[in-house]
């Protein structure tokens, strides 16, 4: 009889033991939703995250849209996280307001989401955290630039403005006054909204070249924006008389840069954002407190820098941790 | 039974592995050929993009990132891979994928290495992808890639080393790569992908791959690309925009003419009242009627055949507008490719908005009811759908295979995506509007049609019907079946009083008319008298016996779970009532569990064998024998008595109850008899009654004739 019970307990305990350890509140995966994720900007924050993944023992599963902002897509990908009982999300909203539900219901789980790029405006959570770019800082390096470069007083056009970015509104808003501080006479003579594509952008800023002969610099927000304007720029043959700074930047436009076609990229330090949303994730798995915004601050990369150590740590792709 | 449980457990091991092995399988072997002739690409898998088939060929015409069909063995290691390709669109790469593992929808999401054909920097580009993407150095095509052109690309896998053979099929110029990485990626699927432009596949064959194939291409190359990280600015001259003007200039005529880009919205509403020549510029959202979209609205273009486009493809579009059933469409005289890789989000609208003029046009994506499907002989599928406010239906080319159509229950909730075409009213059926889709991938289920629909309620109550019709037929038949089991029993017990009790009250009976008789007549003397009463005191003694062996035969605590030969042996001695007999009990074989039938009816045989040995044969001892075989019990039980004739006793003495029984069970019953020697009554049953047909025939009758006799 003893050795029946124990024939019938032993299968038993080792199934429940088996199911015990089986079962985790997380999955060791961290879900990284970029904008972009094969866009080289992106690559940069995958490996800052992959590395430090890494020193934790934890993955990052790296996927986004297929092009194009696809909100829907970036949803898609945080409800399978959630379903999925990822460690964390970390993701670059391509909406500011999109998202809300879906981060809540991530948050309502208790799943640590970081939101990284720029800011959007939700609630405090404890499991909600930022790691964000200097939006005044990243103002402030392209005024004092197009300050510094044109000449006085200034005309600048503002393009691809894109309201439904999160943080455009005080972007715009940041570099106005640090364009006020550097040099008073400057003047914003265009700002130019709506979807920023390369035919659009080129377009778009052809008119303003045509309706504005004495402009002396181009503040562009995208880097599809940026290539449409350097087109329109090369056709008036005016590339060399205006200024042209921009942000959202990548591989291609720093090429751009060296060819001289833009006078300087702002680059947020991505590869330390990336690193530093996976310290924030862990942090929260072992009850460590985390700051809940943390801020970076951009990078202004001209021709003269873009071959230094620093900037080029900035740009380094390595992803994947070789084997 | 002690070797039943394992067998039937390994089976039930085997049948759970070979379903595992089914289920896990892929079913591909190799040599694999895909030539697209039939269209239908059953087995492979759709992940993004705008897939239809056109000749013998498989298209993409979207510029997602990264778009794919998967397809193959998860098994394929050394694979030769040969496909015919070309590139749609001016800027992107389309190309090949082998050994993929893990692969779902996303730009680089999956596992494995990608051979493919880029424009941009006119390349035979090979990398390793693992969500995430790292290539080779390029190796410059010979004669670029060319937009439009055949490509016929060779690619070979052979342990951690990928060759690839690019050949241009209007010059044969060839160019050929090398890739190789340490801890590779082993096995895997094959595919296709483009990213970020349009792409056609044909003729699709996966061979086994030797060593040679691979050493043959190795021998070509120059140098040996190890996949390494996009690193640094100079390294890129992508996506600059100068593709963008390749396609034909306009005239000046036209240039001079259309200094102006009009808003979609605007142009719509002025109408074709409006003779001049515009220009738009927009997104393409739909090929197959062409669609295109600014911030403002979407129109309908007509344009020439030669501008072959993608969606996602940004152009400038010169022309006029002109009304066709009362609907603004854009003639265009010329299209301008201006940019690429946009591709337009769709907008959530309800079915009302839809409706409305607003949306006219545009990308819209709506969730409703699916009423009726069909498709027409050139594959184009038609879906009727509704929603609480809005009845409409959606229209688009079949999927890649049947099995996407086919999905599609009517009930089932689905999500469509496409270009909202309004009105006019196209009847009950049609609805107000029209969603165009770009392929079956546009539809997604959301849920499956509900478990209430009138239909199924109908079948499920009918089918309850029937059911419950089915229970009560069982039941009576087994309540009649209790009844008829009660009235045999009654029947026998009938027959054993009337063999015993009866007889036996009538042979007393008898016994005290003659002994009445003889007083009367005064004939009978003290003596006599004496003796006749003595026998009939006997025949008491006897009558009471059998009628207590009977009532300890029925009792229902009898059967207590013994052993058989014990509870014959307690039923003996309860018969004998302290009266001396030697009883031997002999066991043979290993004892197996008996039916409750077969052990019943064995029990009853038993002790009406030991009746008739107590009743009739004068024995001086008793054998009780069980005999357990591979599949039969055999019952002996033998007395050393007088023994009797059987061919004049065979109706008698409850031998009919005992071939009954045996019958019941599908027992054989042997009866050996010799005068002054004794009797054995040997009955051979099997561990189970199986009831056949032909025994239940049989039984019936043996049941009837024994009521009859």
């Amino acid at each position: 009889m003893r050795l029946r019970s124990l024939v019938a307990v032993v299968p038993l305990l080792f199934l429940l033991g088996n199911v015990g350890c089986a079962y985790k509140k997380y999955s060791d995966v961290i879900c990284a939703i970029p904008r972009d994720p094969s866009g080289s900007l992106y690559v940069t924050q995958h490996a800052g995250m992959v590395h430090a993944a890494a020193r934790f023992g934890m993955k990052v599963y790296w996927n986004g849209p297929r092009g194009g902002d696809d909100t829907q897509q970036q949803i898609e990908l945080m409800e399978r996280a959630i379903q999925q009982r990822n460690a964390g999300i970390v993701i670059t909203p391509t909406a500011a307001f999109a998202l809300d539900t879906v981060i809540q219901r991530a948050l309502s789980d208790k799943l640590p989401v970081v939101i990284l790029g720029s800011p959007i405006p939700f609630p405090a959570d404890p499991y909600l955290s930022f790691v964000i770019t200097d939006i005044n800082q990243s103002a402030k390096l392209a005024a004092d630039r197009i300050c510094l470069s044109s000449k006085k007083p200034a005309e600048i056009a503002i393009i691809g403005i894109d309201p439904v970015t999160p943080g455009t509104t005080a972007l715009l808003s940041s570099f106005e006054k640090a364009l006020d501080r550097c040099n008073l006479s400057a003047r914003i003579v265009s700002k130019v909204g709506g979807a920023s594509t390369f035919g659009q952008s080129q377009a778009t800023t052809a008119r303003i070249l045509r309706e504005q002969p004495k402009l002396t610099a181009i503040y562009s927000l995208s880097s599809v924006g940026t290539r449409g304007a350097i087109a329109a720029l090369q056709a008036a043959h005016r590339d060399h008389s205006v200024r042209l700074v921009s942000i959202d930047p990548n591989l291609d436009l720093v090429l751009l840069l060296r060819r001289g076609e833009i006078d300087a990229l702002i680059f947020p330090n991505m590869r330390a954002m990336g690193e530093k949303s996976i310290e924030n994730i862990v942090a929260l798995h072992k009850d460590q407190p985390v700051q809940p915004i943390v801020i970076f601050e951009p990078v202004l990369v001209t021709r003269e820098n873009v071959d230094t150590d620093s900037v080029q740590t900035l740009l380094k792709m390595d992803w994947r941790e070789i084997p | 039974m002690k070797f039943r449980i394992p067998i039937v457990i390994t089976l039930l091991l085997a049948l759970a592995g070979s379903g595992w092995f089914l289920v896990r399988k892929d079913h591909f072997s190799l040599p694999y050929k895909d030539h697209f002739a039939q269209h239908d690409a059953l087995g492979w898998i759709v992940m993004g993009g705008n897939w239809q088939f056109i000749g013998d060929a498989v298209v993409n015409r979207s510029d997602e990132h990264g778009a794919k069909l998967v397809t193959g063995s998860s098994d394929w290691s050394n694979v030769a891979l040969d496909v015919d390709l070309k590139l749609i669109g001016h800027a992107g790469d389309v190309g090949v994928m082998v050994r993929v593992n893990d692969a779902e929808p996303g730009a680089d999401a999956y596992n494995g290495y990608y051979v493919g054909l880029r424009s941009d920097d006119r390349a035979l580009v090979m990398g390793r992808a693992d969500y995430g993407w790292m290539e080779g150095y390029p190796t410059e095509l010979i004669g670029g890639v060319i937009a439009g052109r055949w490509y016929h690309l060779h690619v070979v896998a052979v342990g951690c080393a990928i060759g690839a053979e690019a050949i241009d099929k209007i010059t044969g110029a060839t160019t050929y790569g090398f890739l190789e990485e340490r801890n590779c990626v082993a096995k895997g699927k094959i595919g296709l992908r483009s990213m970020a432009t349009g792409g056609e596949w044909s003729q699709v064959v996966v061979k086994e791959a030797s060593p040679s194939e691979l050493a043959a291409i190795k021998s070509k190359v120059t140098f040996i690309q190890k996949p390494r990280f996009v690193f640094r600015s100079a390294d890129s001259s992508r996506f600059l925009g100068e593709a963008a003007d390749q396609e034909s200039q306009p005239s000046s005529e036209i240039r001079r003419a259309s200094p102006i880009v009009s808003n979609i919205e605007t142009l719509k509403m002025r109408g074709s009242g409006m003779q001049e020549v515009a220009t738009i510029r927009g997104f393409v959202t739909l090929l197959n009627p062409l669609y295109v979209q600014d911030s403002t609205g979407g129109i309908a273009v007509d344009a020439p055949d030669q501008f072959v486009l993608n969606l996602g493809d940004e152009v400038e579009v010169v022309g006029s507008t002109r009304n066709e059933d009362e609907k603004v469409r854009f003639v265009a005289k010329y299209v301008k490719l201006t940019g690429d890789r946009t591709l337009v989000p769709p907008s959530s609208v309800t079915s009302t908005q839809a409706a409305g003029i607003l949306f006219d046009g545009r990308l819209a994506e709506l969730r409703a009811r699916l009423l009726s499907k069909k498709v027409d002989s050139e594959g184009r599928v038609t879906l009727q759908l509704e929603d609480s406010a809005q009845i409409f239906r959606a229209e688009g080319p079949g999927g890649l295979s049947d099995e996407q159509f086919q999905n599609l229950v009517p009930g089932s909730e689905l999500r469509i995506r496409g270009v909202c075409r309004v009105g006019p009213w196209q009847g009950k059926e049609g609805g107000a509007f029209t969603i165009l889709m770009r392929s079956m991938e546009d539809v997604e289920i959301v849920a499956g049609p509900p478990w209430w629909s009138t239909r199924l309620l109908i079948r499920e109550v009918a089918l309850l019907v029937i059911l419950v019709g089915l229970g009560i037929y069982i039941y009576l038949k087994a309540e009649r079946s209790k009844m008829r089991a009660i009235l045999h029993e009654r029947e026998r017990l009938a027959h054993e009083m009337h063999d015993t009790l009866a007889q036996s009250f009538a042979g007393l009976g008898f016994h005290l008319q003659g002994v009445r008789n003889s007083v009367r007549s005064g004939t009978l003397t003290v003596p006599a008298v004496v003796d006749k009463l003595t026998l009939a005191c006997d025949l008491v003694t006897r009558t009471h016996r059998d009628a207590s062996a009977e009532i300890a035969a029925l009792h229902p605590g009898t059967d207590d779970g013994s052993d058989l030969l014990t509870l014959l042996e307690r039923c003996t001695y309860t018969m004998l009532e302290g009266n001396p007999l030697p009883i031997e009990l002999i066991r043979e074989g290993t004892p197996h569990t008996l039916s409750l039938a077969v052990r019943d009816a064995l029990f009853h045989v038993g002790r009406e064998a030991i009746t008739n040995i107590l009743r009739h044969a004068q024995a001086t001892s008793i054998t009780m024998r069980t005999k357990y075989e591979f599949r039969f019990v055999t019952l002996e039980i033998c007395d050393d008595g007088c023994g009797f004739d059987y061919e004049r006793h065979a109706k008698g003495f409850g031998f009919c109850g005992i071939h009954t029984r045996s019958a019941a069970i599908g027992a054989t019953v042997e009866i050996i008899s010799e005068i002054d020697w004794g009797t054995c009554v040997r009955v051979k049953a099997p561990y189970r009654m199986r009831r056949t047909v032909a025994r239940r025939i049989r039984l019936e009758r043996a049941s009837s004739t024994d009521r009859i006799g």
